[in-house]
């Protein structure tokens, strides 16, 4: 009995072993779309829909017939339809809702669609296809043919490069936007301090003001603030990005209730933040950050903001940098920190204030998440 | 029909030391969450609806143990059921003012939802307190001596 289970065994291996192509279909299968590094995502949460600005958007067509089927793409908002090279001209492939993204190689392209996936059922096979829009304006296009596991067909996959016209007209649109400017000198400030040389900006190197806005936008993404608003400063001498309003800690670090308008307070996590509950309601205290970039003086003028006008910086500035200020050299730049803390009295109808504590900038900047080794 | 009974002294005594146990930490509460600099309760109204809770009781427990230390000890029994029952439905009644005093913080409540829950408990912590008369009023009754 147990040679002839043995037997069994080993005649089963060797039928699958000189099974034709059984290897060579299993690996087809396992084919994933070559991607590259994975776009900075923006939580869905904080985008109930696409963001305004689309650099997908338009008619997209194949440079080269020769790489493949696929002939035309049009993007209209998230909504995809992929046509295909027919004999008898192009036929549509299949239209459908794409899953969008944005975020991209460029920090400009931050608040913008920049890749989208999306899927088509046909009548033999299911069409996967990417979209990611490349630094040179070109779309690169990445399709996957999965064919069902009955079919003779091995799975496939295309990489196409596309040429849209309605984009780079989007492009030249951002190139002439001008963005609002932020008031200079600025709004009086809680506190204010310059942040070390190497963290926001390199002074041992040249670099566009793009590159400096590349970076603090990453380290903001980093730090969990989504969507700061970017100003321009009076005579193009720098930028200014003004973050969410926080609640936060009287030790600058935020609440759990980090970006909601009626924060609730933390929940006590030992016996002593309990007991110290019962005795002690903290006043609210919320925080606006401003990083100005420039190489010019930074002063502050004597009218203190309102909570509410600060609040307001998020929503009257823009979202990306213009590219005339993007390619702009400017030597000599420093980022500084303009704190803006309102501290709003636990006694019921009282209004918050411009609040002087004593925490210094480089602490607040620390308490949110952002550059934290200033402090060492 | 009389069931097993205890000394009436004892029983009160008893009563007496959980009141006066409870309601001491029930008092340190709020004097932490209304007397500080940066108090949570708005001291006015935690005290107007901590006070009613438990002061008339008090003063009934209190009263009755100064009356009988004035009068010669006669030998007194009570039912142990009501004994059972004023003591349960008294740790039940004060558990939950003290829960109702310290529990805010966990559930994360700003001061404002904290009056608005001592204002709505107004609602159906007499209920409660009524039942613990009661059984109070019950265990008093109850005692029987020779005398009495």
């Amino acid at each position: 009995m147990r040679h002839m289970s043995i037997g069994l065994a080993c005649a089963l291996l060797a039928v699958v072993s000189v099974s034709p192509s059984a290897g060579q279909i299993r690996e087809a299968r396992l084919i994933r779309l070559p991607l590259g590094p994975a776009p900075r995502v923006i939580p869905a949460k904080f985008w109930k829909k696409p963001p305004p600005v689309s650099l997908m958007q338009g008619l997209w067509t194949n440079e080269d017939p020769e790489s493949g089927p696929l002939s035309r793409l049009v993007v209209n908002g998230t909504h995809l339809s992929a046509f295909v090279r027919g004999a008898s001209g192009d036929t549509l492939l299949g239209e459908t809702d794409a899953r969008w993204y944005v975020g991209g190689p460029d920090s400009s392209w931050l608040f913008a669609v920049t890749r989208m996936d999306a899927v088509f059922e046909t009548a033999t096979a299911q069409v996967e296809l990417a979209l990611t829009l490349e630094k040179q304006g070109r779309l690169q296009v990445d399709e996957l043919v999965r064919y069902p596991d009955s079919s003779s067909n091995l799975d496939r996959w295309h990489r196409y490069a596309f040429r849209g016209g309605p984009q780079a007209s989007t492009m030249k649109l951002m190139s002439t936007v001008k963005i609002p400017e932020f008031p200079w000198p600025p709004p009086k400030a809680s506190t204010r301090d310059v942040v070390p040389d190497g963290l926001a900006t390199r002074s041992d190197s040249t670099e566009t003001l793009g590159d400096i806005f590349d970076r603090i936008t990453t380290a903001m993404l980093a730090a969990g603030f989504v969507g700061p608003a970017v100003y321009g400063i009076p005579d193009q001498t720098g930028f200014v990005i003004v973050t969410q309003l926080e609640n936060i800690r009287e030790d600058g670090r935020p609440l759990e209730d980090r970006f909601t308008r009626d924060p609730r307070p933390d929940r006590p996590r030992t016996i002593a933040e309990y007991l110290r509950a019962l005795f002690d309601a903290p006043p609210g205290l919320y925080r606006v950050i401003a990083l100005a970039v420039t190489n010019g003086v930074v002063t502050e003028s004597e009218q203190e903001p309102t909570k509410d006008q600060a609040e307001l910086w998020l929503h009257t500035g823009s979202r990306w940098l213009p590219p005339e200020l993007r390619s702009k050299e400017l030597a000599g730049a420093r980022c500084e920190a303009l704190i803006y803390e309102f501290r709003k009295p636990p006694e019921q109808g009282s209004e918050p204030t411009l609040w002087q504590d004593n925490l210094p900038a480089l602490q607040h900047l620390a308490g949110a998440y952002l550059w934290v080794e200033a402090l060492r | 029909m009389s069931g097993a009974r205890m000394d009436v002294v004892r029983g009160q005594a008893i009563l007496a030391g959980v009141w006066f146990v409870a309601t001491g930490l029930a008092f340190a509460l709020m004097l932490v969450e209304t007397m500080g600099p940066r108090a949570p309760l708005p001291a006015a109204d935690a005290w107007e609806w901590f006070l009613p809770l438990v002061v008339p009781t008090l003063s009934l427990m209190l009263g009755t143990i100064v009356f009988q230390a004035r009068k010669p000890p006669k030998r007194a029994t009570v039912g142990r059921a009501a004994f059972t029952a004023a003591v349960s439905l008294s740790l039940v009644y004060l558990v939950l003012v003290i829960v109702i005093l310290g529990v805010w913080p966990i559930l994360r409540l700003r001061p404002d939802e904290v009056a608005s829950l001592l204002d709505k408990s107004k609602l159906w912590l007499p209920a409660v307190q009524s039942l613990v008369g009661i059984a109070l009023g019950a265990f008093f009754v109850s005692s029987q001596g020779a005398g009495d």
